[in-house]
């Protein structure tokens, strides 16, 4: 298990982590998400040990690996960390590359290099290989001394969206072989941590937003930065009228369990485009004002009566001119609020975070 | 995470106390002028000194305008068009900082001397009598020094332009900018630190050139140095002097450092690019660009070449009896030797810094480099008089000793001393560079794979700085063969280097015999000279992964 519990970092006196606790099971895999300069990377590097936290602490499997001001030495934690850069040694062969770490030659590196692809590249320096190689050794360099924790900076950055789907999916198939290896994964891109992760954190600010599952965070966000950064949607005012139900340019919509607001407060409600669907005979109908061809589907960009709009996800045969009004059902089980934003108090302030 | 304490506090216990010995002759130098004026100081300052300031001054902005002209147009006309020859003028350019002033100096002298061969020429073929040419003289000193320094400015503007992206400039063009305004509007304003850099190197090596002023009778700041040391008899006369350049000197370092600073960020985004597009001349407009960029090579190291050679030639039998293999054996082992020395510790000091950057170790490398500010006649009285110093108390504290000889003055060990002083910066600057291009993330992951501070520079750092350390080694190499104020007043007695040799002959005006000796510095010039070419103009390979 690894824990951190309120961890905070600083450059210099600039708060770049603010209070982070996450705990993400042995041999499970996380990922946190998060708009460049909101601290993910820091994180890493605090786990890592290549940054010292400020205050809080850092437990792998019970061990304590950081505390404020100090911890163990990086090359004496067994963790595992893959750049971004990559960061092949560019003087040494791929397989001393690999070796690096890991002087000899177990079965579990020919597993290793066999699983992912470089068994012939092994003679090679890095120079000669193209990205996705390179990215396949630096993984096979960074897994070869058989690290209990796995640390992945932008893993798939670098590559293109086909490249990227494919090492994602070798790299879930490798760590589920292995079993025990705990990774934690930093990416900008919601779509590889849903393919990556168990668990999926959403940083902000240096702070941890939310800490759940990849269906949790897009169906049940905590906050509005959640539900903005996660997935497309939007959010429309309405009014709460009694314990289950909300009333909003839609209409009256009732959830199926409380949603926790008192009768009468000013809410907006997160509105998905799978949550409106398209259906011809319907009485409520939309104006179509723009639409996105997806292939498979249009994400239809919808007016209703007054000012608002939403947004549907609409099976690509369905086409409608812009302008002509389409008939659409809801379908909302779990109604998301969020107090009402009041223009005239700033949110929140949340201490500021840099690049990190 | 910072390393180890361990680790940190063995490399800093090992770098402080090199890196004290290493500024103490500069702090001697800038420390002394406190004490008591000498005899000499009264009437030196009185009449010498004004004209020693002035024509130092003179000197510098004459070089510096010549090495400007000299340097910035073949570098503007080499990166903006082809035309025949460009390829190896490329190259050439650069081939003149080879040439240690001195050595220009004589060969010039030689050449446009009344019974030399220019004279004779034109007696033969136009019968004619050409006026008398003043080669030793200040405007003399200024056009030598410019022929052997432009390369400074022209490498370091080359090396800008060609780090410049060529999408900046093909982004101006399609903003409306035309080709030449394109250049200065995009280009040259963002060369402007490195047009400072140079600049700034070339007066540095000015001020401290005493070869060249030397011969040419010239009273500036480093004969004066001499004069005051050696003709007067006066040391703490020479500290003042040297003080004073030592002054000069360190305004053209901390210029040269300053801009270095402001360069920093303006390489980011743009790599090293040979491949941008050269505008093809034809015509008289090609061969006009070729003889403005084949001019300063030719001049500057060509004509001094073929005519020391043919000296030499004209002279084997006196050079062989002059024991030149001897001499040459000496200066190699020299060089070898302090080149080796001076690596080591750079290598000690740069890694020291980079395991711990805390401020007493920055402070000490910092001090360790001032040596570089200091001219070879500064270093010269700043070792000397501690080293003097040192020999008194010897004899004092072991009578026994007192047989005459001098114990550390006037040893070989005293000369290399000396020569560590002087060349560690630019060793410890390369190392340094080295270091900071890799990226950390290598270091991190070797880190991360177990490996300690000392393994980590066996297994990663020492071989991808590999090229660098070699660098070093062959830059100080050619430095301390080329070497000649620091030498003089150091050497053992009876101990003579190349240097030495062609500046003794040149002065008892015997310039047919010191061109052999002449001839071997610059070979040895060349193949660092190129090095540094390449290392300036191409991606190497520890660079491009960086």
């Amino acid at each position: 298990m690894l824990e951190l519990d309120r961890v905070c970092a600083a450059y210099n006196r600039h708060l770049v982590l603010n209070g982070i606790s996450l705990r993400l099971k042995s041999g499970s895999s996380g990922c946190l998400l998060g708009a460049s300069g909101c601290g993910k990377t820091t994180l890493l590097r605090l786990i890592a040990g290549l940054e010292t936290p400020r205050s809080g602490e850092i437990r792998h499997n019970g061990l304590v690996l950081a505390y404020a001001g100090g911890g163990i030495p990086v090359e004496q934690r067994n963790v595992g960390m893959m750049f971004q850069d990559y960061a092949l040694f560019p003087h040494l062969r791929v397989c001393e590359n690999i070796f690096f770490g890991a002087p000899k030659a177990t079965a579990w590196v020919r597993r290793l290099t066999e699983l992912l692809g470089i068994g012939k590249l092994l003679r090679r320096y890095p120079h000669e290989l193209s990205g996705g190689q390179q990215q396949r050794v630096a993984l096979a360099r960074a897994l070869a001394p058989e690290p209990a924790l796995l640390l992945l900076d932008e893993p798939f950055s670098g590559l293109d969206p086909e490249r990227r789907e494919q090492l994602a999916r070798d790299l879930r198939g490798l760590l589920l072989e292995r079993g025990r290896t705990t990774t934690l994964t930093v990416s900008h891109s919601q779509a590889e941590s849903f393919i990556l992760a168990d668990r999926v954190g959403v940083l902000h600010n240096g702070r941890l937003c939310q800490w759940d599952t990849p269906f949790e965070l897009y169906h049940r966000p905590r906050d509005r930065y959640v539900a903005g950064f996660i997935g497309e949607g939007v959010l429309l005012p309405g009014c709460t009228l009694d314990a289950c139900s909300v009333e909003t340019a839609l209409g009256i919509i009732r959830g199926s369990r409380p949603h926790g607001h008192r009768p009468g407060t000013p809410v907006d409600m997160l509105v998905r485009p799978d949550d409106i669907l398209h259906d011809d005979d319907s009485p409520s109908t939309a104006l179509v004002l723009g639409k996105a061809f997806r292939g498979a589907q249009f994400l239809y960009t919808l007016s209703l009566a007054g000012a608002e709009q939403v947004l549907s996800l609409v099976p690509s045969h369905h086409d409608h001119a812009i302008g002509q009004p389409i008939g659409i059902r809801l379908e909302i089980e779990h109604l998301v609020l969020f107090p009402r934003y009041n223009p005239g108090k700033p949110p929140a302030a949340s201490p500021v975070a840099g690049d990190a | 995470m910072p390393w180890p304490r361990f680790s940190r506090r063995v490399w800093t216990a090992a770098a402080l106390p090199v890196a004290a010995a290493l500024a103490l002759p500069v702090l001697v130098v800038v420390l002394a002028p406190l004490g008591p004026a000498g005899e000499a100081w009264p009437h030196l300052s009185r009449e010498l000194l004004p004209d020693y300031l002035l024509n130092t001054l003179r000197l510098a902005c004459g070089v510096a305008f010549g090495s400007l002209l000299l340097g910035v147009i073949p570098a503007w006309l080499i990166s903006t068009y082809h035309f025949p020859g460009v390829r190896v003028l490329g190259w050439a350019l650069v081939l003149p900082l080879a040439l240690p002033g001195y050595v220009i100096a004589y060969a010039y002298t030689g050449l446009l001397d009344s019974s030399g061969p220019v004279y004779a020429f034109v007696r033969t073929w136009f019968d004619a009598t050409l006026p008398h040419l003043p080669v030793r003289s200040l405007g003399g000193a200024v056009c030598m020094l410019s022929l052997v320094l432009y390369p400074y400015v022209y490498l370091l503007l080359r090396a800008a332009l060609l780090e410049q992206s060529p999408c900046q400039v093909e982004a101006a063009r399609t903003l409306g900018c035309g080709r030449v305004s394109a250049f200065f509007r995009v280009r040259a304003l963002q060369a402007r630190p490195a047009l400072a850099t140079g600049l700034a190197l070339v007066l540095m090596e000015t001020v401290a050139d005493y070869g060249t002023v030397q011969y040419f009778g010239l009273p500036v700041l480093s004969t004066g140095i001499f004069k005051a040391w050696q003709g007067f008899g006066d040391p703490s006369t020479a500290v003042r002097l040297s003080a004073l350049l030592l002054g000069a000197s360190a305004l053209c370092l901390f210029l040269e450092r300053y801009t270095r600073y402001r360069r920093r960020y303006h390489q980011d985004g743009a790599g090293p690019n040979a491949g941008a597009a050269r505008v093809h001349l034809r015509g008289a407009r090609a061969w006009l660009a070729c003889g403005a960029c084949a001019l300063p090579p030719l001049c500057g190291f060509m004509l001094p070449c073929i005519l020391l050679a043919g000296w030499s030639l004209d002279n084997v039998a006196s050079i062989q009896r002059d024991g030149f293999g001897v001499l040459l054996v000496h200066s190699l082992l020299l060089a070898a030797g302090s080149a080796g020395l001076t690596v080591a510790l750079a290598l000690l000091l740069a890694y020291a810094r980079h395991l711990a950057p805390r401020p007493p170790i920055l402070l000490a490398t910092g001090l360790a480099r001032l040596g570089y500010a200091a001219p070879g006649a500064v270093i010269a009285i700043g070792v000397l008089i501690p080293a003097v110093w040192l020999d008194h108390r010897l004899y004092a504290w072991f009578p026994g000793l007192a047989d005459g000889r001098a114990l550390l003055s006037g040893t070989a060990g005293i000369l290399v001393f000396a020569y560590l002083v002087r060349f560690l910066a630019p060793a410890l600057q390369t190392l340094e560079g080295a270091l900071e291009r890799l990226r950390p993330s290598m270091e991190e992951t070797a880190r991360l794979l177990g490996s300690s501070a000392g393994g980590i520079l066996r297994r990663l750092h020492l071989p991808l700085i590999r090229p660098s350390l070699a660098t070093a080694a062959l830059l100080v190499f050619v430095e301390v063969l080329q070497e000649l104020p620091a030498t003089l007043l150091l050497r053992p007695f009876d101990f003579t280097t190349l240097a030495l040799r062609a500046y003794e002959l040149a002065n008892e005006e015997r310039l047919v015999e010191a061109a052999a000796p002449a001839l071997a510095i610059m070979g040895a010039g060349i193949p660092a000279v190129l090095l540094l070419y390449l290392s300036m103009t191409r991606t190497s390979w520890a660079a491009d992964n960086a």
